[in-house]
C-alpha cells in the first residue's frame, strides 16, 4: 500500500465503484483477497475506495446455551464469527484492515443515517483507524455533481451521536430480541421443542394484528336497512343517500314514500383549489406502490435503494417531504424532459410544494434527473417518484363541489358530486383521480319528488384486515420502529409464520406469542414508543446512551422476572401443533411416505423443480420446464400420485420399482 | 438467569378445551360479549328470541369464527342463558 493514501469507506460495492467514478473519472478495480476496491486520485491524492458489505460487525454473546435468559453479556465481533453464511466478512475485514495501514486520511461515505454511521464507526473503533481525524462525506444522491461537492466539503467526525444512537438500537434490540425469543421457546419447549422468535416491536405490532383477528374473528353482525332513493330536483334525477333504518316497521313506511314530494333543506356549492402532493418520503412511497402496484413495502424499498445506487433517485430511507433549492430543481427537470417531455411542459411553479415532515439527513425522495431504460418495477417506482416529483412544481387542479340534502317525509337524503374543471397536477401524477359525479342545482325550499326508492336489508361488517402497508401506517404513527426498518419487521413477521396472506391473518402460532405480549404488563406499545423516543434522543444529544441502555436492561429483567403468560402460550401453541398443515403451492396429491401431507410443486433458488412433502418433508425430482398438474391416478408401482406434463403422465418418486422395470411413463 | 417452571394446570374453555381464566377462554368469551351487547338490535329489528338470533348468526357470513364456535356449543347444549 501506499503511504500517504485516503481510505474511504463504502457501504456497498457498486456505491464505492460510483464514488471511485465520480472524483477520479477513472479508477482500477484491484482485489485484497476476494475483496475488490477502487483507486482513483482527486485533488492530488491517491484515493482507496473500499466496500463494505453492509455492517461488518455484529453483536454475539457467549452464552450460548438457548434456555438461558436474559442475555446481557454481548459484544460486537465480526459477523464472520456469528453467522456461517457471512463467512465471507472476514475478507473484508481484512482488506479494509490491510487498506487502513499508512491511510493519512480516513473517509466514511457510507448512507448518511444511522445504519451507515453504524457501519463506518464500527469499522474504524474496530481496527484502530481513529487515529486522528475521521471524515464524512455526506451526500443525498449518487450523482458525479452530489460526489463531488461532498468531497470537497467534507464533515470532521469528533462526536458520534447517530452512530451511538445506532449502536445503542442495535444493542436494546439484540438483548431483547434474543431474551425474550429463548423465554417464549424454553416455554413452549414443554411441548414441542421450536424457535420462537420475537422482537422488542414485533411484539406490539403482533399484538395489535392479534386485536385486528380478534375482532373479526368474534364478530357479530347487526342487522339494518338502507334506504336509497331516485330524486328529482328543478328537473334534473339524482341517486340519493338515505338513513339507515333498525326496524322492519320502519323499514316498511320508508318504501311509501315513492311519488311522494320533499323539500330541499340544503344546497352547497363551492369552488375548491386542490394542491399537489408533496414530494415522497419512504413512507409515502411505500404506501403508493401498494396502493397502486400491489407493491410490498419491504420489495418496494430494496427497488428503491437499487435505483439510488445508480445514482437514478435520491436516498431513498429519508422522512422528509421538503425538497431544497441546492438539488438544483431547473437541472433535474431538464434531465426529466427528455423521457417526460409533455409533463415538463406542463409545470407552472418556481418552487415545488411541499409537506410539513422534515429529516435532518437527507430531504424527500426525488429523481436525479439521470434517466435509463427500465423494466417492471423498476420503471414502476422510478415512474411514480419523477411524476411526484414533476407534479410538486405543476398548477393545482380546481375543483366544483356540490352538496344536496332532501327531506321527504322526515327521511334525510343527501347526495355529494364533483366536477372538474381544471386537471392541473393531476395530468402528471396520474395515479390518482377525481370520480365526477352530477349533482343538480337547487336552493334552500325547492321542490323534491320521489321517483324510485329502495330500502335493502343489509348488515354491519368486520373491520378490514390489515395488509402491509396499512400495518406500516399504524407503526409509524404508534412510533414503532424506524422508516427504515418497519417494513422488514413486517417481512419478519411473515418469514416466522406469524402472519400469512396479503389482507394479514395471524396463525395460530402467530396467536400464541402474541396473546403472550398481550398478558405483559411490562412490554406495552406505551414502554416501547417511549424507549424509541429515548433512541432518538441519543442522535440529537437529549439522552446519554448509557442511560437507554441501563433503562432497557431493568424493564426487560422486569419482564423476564413477571414471566408472562405461560399456561395460555402452551395451550394455544399445542393447538397450533395440531392445525391441519396448510396447502400453499400447487399440490400433486397425498404424500404416500408419511400419509398425513401434501406433496407440494416447488422450485429451489436455482430455478428447479421438485415436489415436496409439506409434512415429513420426503421429495422427488420435477421436470423444469411445461406446466405441471395432477394426472388424478396414483403409480400401481409405488403408490405415488402421478404428474402430467402435456400429454406425458408419470411417477415422480425416484425409487419406483415400475421405473427399474423400465415402465418410465404411461401414455394418455 | 434463569429457566422456566413447569406450568401448573388452570381452567379449560367449555367450547374448545384451552386454557381459561373461568369457563371461557380469551376468544370465547370475547365471542359471549359480542353476543350479549348486538342482541338487543337484532331483537329491535325483527323480534328474535335468543334462540332465533343465534340461528340468525350462524347463517351470516359476516359472524366470526370463534362466535360461531360458540353458538355451536350454546345450542348443542341448549345453554341460552349464558346470553341473559
Amino acid at each position: 500500500m501506499h503511504e500517504g493514501h485516503v481510505l474511504v469507506i463504502a457501504e456497498k460495492r457498486d456505491a464505492a465503484k460510483r464514488i471511485a467514478q465520480a472524483l477520479g473519472g477513472r479508477y482500477v478495480e484491484r482485489r485484497i483477497g476476494s475483496v475488490p476496491y477502487y483507486e482513483t486520485t482527486w485533488m492530488g491524492k491517491r484515493m482507496y475506495v473500499a466496500p463494505a458489505r453492509g455492517h461488518l460487525y455484529g453483536l454475539d454473546s457467549d452464552v450460548k446455551d438457548r434456555s438461558l435468559f436474559p442475555v446481557l453479556d454481548v459484544e460486537w465481533v465480526p459477523l464472520s464469527e456469528v453467522k456461517k453464511e457471512d463467512r465471507d466478512i472476514s475478507a473484508h475485514v481484512n482488506a479494509m484492515r490491510v487498506l487502513g495501514e499508512g491511510a493519512s486520511d480516513i473517509i466514511i461515505a457510507c448512507d448518511y443515517d444511522i445504519e451507515g454511521e453504524t457501519i463506518g464507526y464500527n469499522i474504524v473503533k474496530y481496527l484502530g483507524l481513529i487515529r486522528g481525524e475521521v471524515k464524512r462525506a455526506k451526500f443525498s444522491t449518487l450523482t458525479t455533481q452530489e460526489l463531488r461537492e461532498s468531497f470537497a466539503s467534507l464533515l470532521v467526525r469528533k462526536e458520534w451521536r447517530m452512530a451511538m444512537a445506532g449502536r445503542a438500537r442495535h444493542f436494546v434490540d439484540y438483548i431483547w430480541g434474543i431474551s425474550l425469543s429463548r423465554m417464549v421457546s424454553s416455554m413452549a419447549a414443554q411441548v414441542k421443542r421450536a424457535t420462537l422468535s420475537i422482537g422488542r416491536v414485533q411484539g406490539p405490532t403482533l399484538v395489535e394484528l392479534m386485536n385486528r383477528e380478534s375482532e373479526i374473528r368474534s364478530f357479530v353482525p347487526e342487522p339494518y336497512w338502507q334506504v336509497k332513493a331516485l330524486i328529482e330536483v328543478n328537473g334534473q334525477e339524482v341517486e340519493m343517500e338515505g338513513p339507515r333504518l333498525y326496524t322492519a316497521e320502519d323499514a316498511e313506511k320508508a318504501k311509501a314514500i315513492k311519488g311522494k314530494e320533499g323539500v330541499v333543506t340544503e344546497f352547497k356549492e363551492q369552488e375548491v383549489s386542490l394542491q399537489p402532493p408533496p414530494p415522497f418520503n419512504l413512507s409515502d412511497l411505500q404506501r403508493e406502490a401498494y396502493r397502486i402496484y400491489g407493491i410490498q413495502p419491504w420489495s418496494a424499498l430494496r427497488v428503491l435503494e437499487g435505483l439510488y445506487l445508480r445514482a437514478l433517485i435520491s436516498y431513498p430511507r429519508t422522512s422528509s417531504q421538503k425538497l431544497p433549492p441546492s438539488i438544483n430543481y431547473r437541472r433535474i427537470i431538464s434531465g426529466l424532459s427528455s423521457m417526460y417531455q409533455r409533463e415538463a411542459g406542463m409545470l407552472t411553479r418556481d418552487k415545488p410544494v411541499e409537506g410539513s415532515e422534515d429529516d435532518p439527513a437527507h430531504p424527500a425522495i426525488y429523481p436525479t434527473g439521470e434517466v435509463a431504460k427500465l423494466f417492471g418495477e423498476e420503471y414502476k417506482l422510478y415512474d411514480l417518484v419523477a411524476r411526484r416529483f414533476l407534479a410538486t412544481f405543476s398548477k393545482d387542479a380546481e375543483v366544483t363541489r356540490r352538496a344536496l340534502k332532501v327531506n321527504v317525509e322526515g327521511l334525510d337524503f343527501s347526495a355529494n358530486g364533483q366536477n372538474v374543471i381544471e386537471r392541473g397536477w393531476l395530468e402528471i401524477y396520474r395515479f390518482r383521480s377525481i370520480e365526477e359525479r352530477p349533482v343538480p342545482s337547487a336552493k334552500e325550499g325547492d321542490v323534491a319528488l320521489v321517483k324510485d326508492v329502495s330500502v335493502d336489508l343489509s348488515y354491519t361488517r368486520p373491520p378490514a384486515r390489515y395488509t402491509p402497508s396499512t400495518i406500516l401506517d399504524w407503526m409509524e404513527k404508534n412510533e414503532l420502529g424506524t422508516k427504515a426498518t418497519r417494513a422488514d419487521i413486517i417481512e419478519t413477521l411473515y418469514k416466522r409464520g406469524y402472519i400469512a396472506d396479503r389482507n394479514i391473518k395471524v396463525t395460530g402460532l402467530g396467536m400464541a406469542v402474541a396473546r403472550f405480549f398481550a398478558n405483559s404488563r411490562v412490554i406495552t406499545l406505551n414502554m416501547t414508543r417511549t424507549l424509541e423516543r429515548d433512541l432518538e434522543g441519543i442522535e440529537v444529544g437529549n439522552v446519554s446512551p448509557e442511560k437507554v441502555l441501563m433503562e432497557s436492561v431493568k424493564v426487560l429483567m422486569q419482564e423476564v422476572g413477571e414471566g408472562g403468560s405461560r399456561d395460555e402460550l402452551l395451550s394455544l401453541y399445542s393447538a397450533y401443533l395440531k392445525e391441519p398443515v396448510k396447502v400453499r403451492g400447487l399440490s400433486i396429491g397425498k404424500c404416500p411416505v408419511c400419509g398425513k401431507g401434501e406433496l407440494i410443486v416447488r422450485r429451489s433458488m436455482a430455478g428447479k423443480r421438485y415436489l415436496k412433502c409439506n409434512s415429513c418433508g420426503a421429495s422427488a425430482p420435477l421436470p423444469s420446464k411445461g406446466r405441471l398438474v395432477s394426472a388424478k391416478a396414483i403409480c400401481p408401482h409405488c403408490g405415488w400420485p402421478m404428474v402430467r406434463r402435456g400429454g406425458w403422465v408419470f411417477c415422480p418418486n425416484l425409487n419406483c420399482p415400475g421405473k427399474k422395470a423400465g415402465v418410465l411413463s404411461a401414455g394418455k | 438467569m434463569s429457566k422456566p417452571e413447569l406450568s401448573g394446570k388452570k381452567g379449560r374453555c367449555i367450547v374448545c378445551g384451552e386454557v381459561a381464566e373461568g369457563d371461557l377462554c380469551f376468544k370465547h368469551e370475547r365471542a359471549l360479549e359480542e353476543l350479549r351487547s348486538k342482541y338487543t338490535s337484532w331483537k329491535a329489528a325483527f323480534g328474535y328470541n335468543v334462540q332465533e338470533y343465534l340461528m340468525a348468526l350462524q347463517k351470516r357470513k359476516e359472524t366470526g369464527e370463534w362466535t360461531k364456535e360458540l353458538i355451536a356449543y350454546i345450542v348443542a347444549n341448549k345453554r341460552f342463558e349464558m346470553l341473559t
